[in-house]
C-alpha cells in the first residue's frame, strides 16, 4: 500500500479542485442550527419534509422559522328564509429573536450618559446599522412627556417589524419622567428592541408584545429581562423597565432611529 | 391705621398659610397609605413623579456628589400620619450619575409638620446597581432598621454574585420629630446574588459567616 504523505497530498491539490469550509460543510453536514454552526439547506429539506423541523440558522440564509400552523374551525346552522351564523376559532403565533443576553451592554460608568451609544453597540452586535432616520411616534405633551400618538406612529411600528423580520435589532427612545435632556424635549432614555411575539386572539385581531434590552443597568439579568416589554396603546408603544430595586420606570416610545 | 395694616397682615399670612396647607394636601394624597406596622420593602417602592413645583415646596435641596443635574428625579412612595407629625417616604431617582458612579434610587425618610413645614429628613437606604437593602421594625413606634449593602467599583465586573460589604442603621424618632440615626454594625462581608422567579428578577443580600 502507497503511505499519503504531505508530498503526495500537495500534488493532489493541483489536480483536485480544494473545497473551502463552508462547502465541506454543505457536504459533510453536521450542523446545529445555531448562529455559528447552522444546518445545511440538504439538512434542512431532509428535516422539513420529515416534519422535524423546528426553526434554527440555515447555512446562507440566517434564522429560518418553523411552518407557521393555522388551525381553526368554521361551522354555522341555519335555514333558508331563516337565519345562520358562522364563527371561528383558532390560534396561532410567531416570534422573532434578534440577539441574544451576551450581547447585552449595559450602564457604563464611565460614560453615564451613554445609553444611546450602548444601544448602537447592541445594534452592530446585532448586525445593525443606523440609516439616520427618526421617526416621531409622539407629539410633545405638557412638562415634556409624550403626548398623543403622531400621524407617522405607524411607519415607526412599520419599521420595528421590518427590522426585526431582517434579523436585526432596533434602537428606540422612550420617555418616562417630564423633562428632557434632548432636543425633543420629551426623550428621556435609549433602549434597544430585540423581539417580538405577535399571537392572534380569539377576536381574530393581532397583538404583539416587544422584547428590548436595556441600558439603564449594568446588571444584565434586569436590563434583559424577558418582563422588559413594550405593546401598542391608542397608537402608542409603551411598556415597562423594572428597576433593581423594585420601581418600575414607565416607558413610552417617542421616536424610533431606523435600520439601513 | 396701624389697626389697618396690623389686619392686613394677619390676613395676607392667613392666606399664605391656607395656600401652603392646601398645595401639602395636594402633595401628600399622592402618597400610599402605610397599612401594616411593621416595615415591609413594599413601603418603598414609588411610583408617580413629584412635579417640579412640589419638590422645590416640600423636599429637601442637597447637592448630591454622586448625580449629575440631569439625572435626578423624585418619586412618591408612602407615607404614616402620627398624633403630631406626618412621616414620609419619598424616591431620590439618579439615572445619569456623574462619571465613575452607578444609576441609584435613594429613598429619603420625610418628617413634616401637619402644616407641610419640613421637621427633618434623613437618607435612609440606597438601591441601584451597586447597592441593595433589606428593610425590618416597625413604623409605630418609628423603629426602622435597614442592612444596607453597597459594592466597592473595583467588585462591579465581577459575574454573578457581587461581593459586598453590608452597614446595619436603626432609625427612630424624637418626640419633636427629629430622626435618631444609630449604628449597629458595619462592614460586615457578604454578596448581592441575582436571581429569576416567576415574577421576574429579584435580588438578595447574603451575608457571610463571621
Amino acid at each position: 500500500m502507497k503511505k499519503l504523505t504531505r508530498k503526495s497530498l500537495d500534488e493532489l491539490a493541483i489536480k483536485m479542485p480544494i473545497l473551502d469550509e463552508i462547502q465541506q460543510k454543505t457536504f459533510v453536514g453536521g450542523g446545529e442550527g445555531s448562529q455559528y454552526n447552522p444546518y445545511t439547506v440538504a439538512e434542512f429539506d431532509a428535516m422539513c419534509a420529515s416534519g422535524s423541523w423546528n426553526g434554527g440558522y440555515v447555512e446562507g440564509w440566517g434564522y429560518t422559522f418553523p411552518d407557521i400552523t393555522v388551525s381553526g374551525s368554521y361551522g354555522g346552522s341555519g335555514s333558508y328564509g331563516g337565519s345562520g351564523s358562522y364563527g371561528g376559532s383558532g390560534s396561532y403565533g410567531y416570534n422573532y429573536t434578534t440577539i441574544q443576553s451576551d450581547n447585552f451592554y449595559g450602564y457604563d460608568s464611565s460614560d453615564p450618559q451613554g445609553c444611546y451609544r450602548r444601544c448602537q453597540e447592541m445594534l452592530t452586535a446585532g448586525g445593525g446599522t443606523l440609516s439616520g432616520e427618526r421617526i416621531a411616534m409622539t407629539e410633545v405633551g405638557e412638562d415634556g412627556v409624550a403626548g398623543a400618538a403622531t400621524t407617522n406612529a405607524a411607519n415607526g411600528i412599520s419599521a420595528i417589524d421590518a427590522a426585526l423580520r431582517a434579523g436585526q435589532p432596533i434602537i428606540v427612545g422612550v420617555d418616562y419622567k417630564s423633562g428632557s435632556p434632548n432636543s425633543d424635549n420629551m426623550t428621556d432614555h435609549f433602549i434597544i428592541i430585540t423581539g417580538s411575539t405577535t399571537t392572534l386572539n380569539s377576536d381574530g385581531t393581532t397583538s404583539t408584545i416587544y422584547n428590548f434590552y436595556d441600558p439603564a443597568t449594568n446588571n444584565s439579568t434586569y436590563g434583559t429581562s424577558s418582563n422588559n416589554t413594550l405593546s401598542l396603546s391608542d397608537g402608542r408603544l409603551t411598556g415597562s423597565f423594572q428597576k433593581p430595586n423594585g420601581d418600575v420606570n414607565n416607558y413610552t416610545v417617542t421616536t424610533v432611529r431606523t435600520n439601513q | 391705621m396701624k389697626k389697618i395694616i396690623a389686619f392686613l397682615c394677619v390676613l395676607n399670612t392667613t392666606i399664605a398659610l391656607g395656600q401652603q396647607i392646601e398645595l401639602f394636601d395636594s402633595y401628600m394624597i399622592n402618597f400610599r397609605e402605610i397599612q401594616a406596622d411593621t416595615v415591609s420593602r413594599n413601603n418603598f417602592i414609588s411610583g408617580k413623579e413629584i412635579s417640579k413645583e412640589l419638590v422645590r415646596c416640600f423636599v429637601p435641596d442637597k447637592d448630591d456628589c454622586e448625580c449629575s443635574k440631569k439625572g435626578v428625579w423624585y418619586r412618591y412612595a408612602s407615607k404614616m400620619e402620627k398624633s403630631d407629625f406626618i412621616i414620609a417616604i419619598i424616591s431620590k431617582d439618579c439615572d445619569i450619575t456623574k462619571a465613575g458612579f452607578y444609576p441609584y434610587s435613594d429613598d429619603i425618610l420625610m418628617v413634616y409638620s401637619k402644616e407641610g413645614k419640613i421637621i427633618d429628613y434623613e437618607v435612609v437606604s440606597r438601591e441601584g446597581d451597586a447597592w441593595h437593602c433589606y428593610y425590618s421594625g416597625t413604623w409605630e413606634p418609628l423603629m426602622l432598621q435597614v442592612e444596607q449593602a453597597f459594592v466597592e467599583n473595583r467588585n462591579m465586573k465581577s459575574q454573578g454574585a457581587l461581593p459586598c460589604f453590608i452597614n446595619t442603621y436603626l432609625y427612630t424618632m424624637t418626640s419633636n420629630g427629629m430622626i435618631k440615626k444609630t449604628i449597629l454594625s458595619e462592614k460586615q462581608e457578604g454578596e448581592i446574588i441575582t436571581t429569576i422567579d416567576q415574577d421576574g428578577p429579584k435580588r438578595l443580600i447574603i451575608k457571610k459567616r463571621k
